[in-house]
């Protein structure tokens, strides 16, 4: 140990408190929504925002219907940028994580929904008493991802993150493990070894979708998964804090809805315009 | 200015077979640019026997579903003869009389004599990693021979990229391998730039380049805390693995991704909305800080001569091995060799500020050291010309995100090639383009698919312990790979 060791004894430590964490991230792009512009008028119709959305996370409805599935959306920002009418902007909303895959799938109306409340899935129920204040370990399952949610999961155990601190943990073997988190499509190949590790997994356990191409497939066609996942994570890839902070909300740590920060969002953007 | 005898070279750094028009084309890379050239040879037959490509390269580019591979019966000791491994190696990967077998893993036995065994990982690795299936023979501590297997992560991009508009192709371009999107996607606008005509100021090529170095400064302080984490150093590993989360977050700040997914587009970058002055100048202030924290650990760590040890000769490549089998990129210019694609893009040395890419090539002998230190010494040079450079940029003239793409429609039929020096190596990608500017048919070629041999003829020799570190010296793309 040397002088340098002895000198960060005295400094203040720098992790995330992530019961302060917001929602959203000022420089990220984060979801689209429909902007002020939506709520005013008709929308032309062009679908240039359906057609050019790279996985077809948006369906023009009608002049005043518009929805969107979170669940596939990468966060590219080039319906944004698509729109003759700029009717739609980016978010900075990072935190696309839910129990329900529906959850993710919103129809706007003149640019506006009515948020909803999901009840929490009997599984997760199981597994939020199992970890509520015990954390867990989980077994990484790269299907077929595009190594991003690698990297960001990686980071997620720097000392900034503290993945760890916050009682949950990667180890080495399902076997381990309280859950299994995938990333990616479940490509032809990764869909048995997918299986494999979850098959070798005790009860109670969560299946975790972690990543755009996990919760939908993205770009790609989703590929066969063990079971419907248990935690949606969306985002191309999730940052770390999202994902540290959808761990907490699987062992019931931290409370969230999408829809209604969702619809808190765009209010505060309204507002500010 | 080659100043060896080695900096002249031209090896063959891709094969590309055009089914739409049944034709092979291969691409030749010297120490700073690639060309292509059609091959002669009309038949596959031929082609295989040519030892100019590798034979990652072959089964690569040609390679179809075969099925489980017997290497039972082949002794060890013969497979370190390149030749004679070649022929051995063809010899058991013909897929009937006229078609090669892929790499992926579909089941493989090797010899296993008294004093040796073998020794399967994968696909799911002990740690956050991508799936692929490694075969040891081992003897005692010692690798004899290591097979790599791969393919689990195979998601058909190339027939997903058929029929495709340029602007559908980004996202997918910055899919095939998600740590090197920047130059993925700077790879595939270029290409959409030259077909449409469409003129790209400097202003954007030098934002584009400003993106692709903080890619590589990302991943390289990642990976030398990786690396320090590997031999059991973790001050580094802590430092590195925290501030890996500054050119990220830099990254974050310029595009809106920490990836820098979404932000290149044929003719224009897209840039977050509200850069300015001071906060570039900030973002450079952030950088230089983080280096600087780097840097005393990293001082810290090689000062100590046990690390430098432990790290010295380890899994060594020679310059000959790497010219033989077409290895690029990082293991290649860790052997001291001069490869860079960066040469020859004049805008690295006529902007306000060069970049400087000399490295201390002396210093480089091929082993997990060169690569550690070579590593270090590219975040240097980096950060020192991102810290000027940053401050200079002109974001008002990056476009306005107007997805310029989109309003192009005359695109001069053809097949072009890009070849962009990320991280890992060069980047080439090969897209057969209709007049609609649709792809026809494309190639894709990570650095990766050539260097998972270096990282097989690395570790012959050394312990199975520091396999770890090996792999991690080269921090090679699986899904870059499978496509």
């Amino acid at each position: 140990m040397g002088i340098y060791e002895i000198k960060n004894l005295f400094k203040r430590h720098t992790t995330m408190d992530f019961d302060k964490a917001s929602p959203v991230n000022q420089n990220a792009r984060g979801v689209p929504v429909p902007s002020k512009a939506a709520t005013v008028g008709t929308c032309k119709s062009c679908k240039a925002c359906e057609t050019n959305c790279p996985t077809k996370a948006i369906e023009v409805k009608s002049d005043i219907e518009l929805n969107f599935d979170y669940g596939a959306c990468l966060q590219c920002g080039i319906c944004v940028n698509i729109c003759p009418s700029q009717k739609l902007e980016n978010s900075g909303l990072v935190y696309a994580f839910t129990f329900n895959r529906e959850e993710l799938k919103i129809s706007y109306v003149k640019g506006d929904f009515v948020p909803k409340e999901f009840p929490t899935p009997e599984n997760v129920g199981v597994f939020q008493k199992l970890t509520k204040t015990r954390g867990f370990n989980y077994r990484e399952v790269a299907a077929a991802g595009n190594n991003s949610v690698e990297w960001e999961l990686g980071a997620s155990f720097n000392n900034f993150f503290d993945s760890e601190g916050q009682m949950v943990r990667s180890v080495a073997s399902p076997k381990h493990a309280d859950a299994v988190l995938f990333s990616g499509p479940v490509s032809e190949n990764m869909a048995g070894p997918l299986q494999t590790a979850w098959d070798c997994m005790p009860e109670p356990k969560a299946l975790i979708a972690a990543g755009t191409e996990a919760v939908s497939g993205g770009i790609f066609p989703m590929g066969k998964r063990p079971k419907e996942p248990d935690l949606f994570i969306g985002g191309d890839p999730p940052r770390p804090d999202v994902m540290i902070n959808a761990f907490r909300f699987l062992m019931g740590q931290f409370k969230y809805s999408f829809q209604f920060a969702l619809k808190d969002r765009i209010a505060k953007l309204r507002e500010t315009k | 200015m080659p100043n060896n005898l080695f900096d002249s070279y031209e090896i063959v750094t891709g094969l590309f077979y055009n089914q739409r028009t049944s034709s092979y084309f291969k691409f030749l890379q010297t120490n700073d640019s690639v060309k292509m050239v059609p091959v002669k040879e009309v038949k596959f037959k031929e082609i295989i026997k040519q030892i100019r490509f590798p034979m990652w390269l072959l089964k690569h580019s040609l390679g179809v579903k075969g099925g489980e591979e017997n290497y039972s019966e082949v002794d060890i000791q013969s497979l370190k003869n390149s030749n004679e491994r070649r022929r051995l190696e063809l010899d058991r990967s013909m897929v009937g009389n006229s078609e090669i077998r892929d790499l992926n893993f579909r089941g493989i036995s090797v010899k296993v004599t008294p004093d040796s065994y073998s020794h399967a990982v994968g696909p799911i690795h002990a740690g956050i990693i991508e799936p692929g299936h490694f075969r040891f023979s081992v003897t005692g501590e010692t690798i004899q021979h290591l097979n790599i297997r791969l393919g689990f992560q195979k998601r058909n991009i190339l027939n997903l990229l058929k029929g495709k508009s340029p602007l559908a192709t980004i996202p997918v371009a910055e899919a095939i391998s998600g740590d090197t999107a920047v130059a993925y996607a700077t790879a595939f606008s270029r290409i959409y730039e030259e077909a449409a005509g469409l003129k790209v100021s400097d202003e954007v090529k030098l934002i584009r380049m400003v993106l692709l170095e903080v890619e590589r400064v990302a991943v390289h302080i990642g990976d030398l805390g990786a690396m320090a984490g590997d031999i059991g150093y973790y001050p580094l590993l802590g430092v590195c693995a925290t501030d890996r989360g500054v050119p990220l977050g830099v990254m974050e700040a310029l595009t809106g991704s920490r990836f820098g997914k979404g932000a290149i587009f044929p003719g224009e970058v897209r840039l977050n909305k509200n850069l300015n002055l001071s906060v570039l100048i900030t973002l450079a202030a952030n950088l230089i800080n983080c280096f600087r924290r780097v840097e005393y650990q990293f001082m810290r760590a090689v000062n100590s001569s046990t690390i430098r040890e432990r790290l010295d000769e380890c899994g060594r490549l020679t310059k000959i091995q790497v010219l033989h089998n077409s290895i690029i990129g990082m293991p290649a210019r860790a052997t001291g060799l001069r490869m860079d694609m960066r040469y020859s893009e004049p805008l690295y040395q006529t902007a306000k500020y060069p970049l400087d890419l000399n490295l201390e090539r002396e210093h480089l002998n091929g082993d997990a050291w060169a690569r550690f230190y070579l590593r270090f010494l590219e975040v240097k040079n980096s950060i020192a010309w991102l810290e000027k450079i940053l401050p200079e940029l002109d974001t008002a003239k990056a476009g306005k995100g107007d997805l310029l793409v989109q309003k192009a429609n005359k695109f001069k039929p053809g097949i072009y090639f890009q070849s962009v020096e990320g991280w890992r190596g060069s980047v080439l990608v090969a897209l057969d383009i209709n007049a609609k500017g649709q792809i026809g048919e494309a190639y894709i070629r990570d650095p990766s698919v050539l260097n998972w041999h270096a990282l097989e003829l690395a570790v012959r020799g050394e312990l199975i312990g520091d396999f770890p570190l090996n792999n991690k010296s080269f921090n090679l793309s699986y899904v870059g790979f499978d496509l």
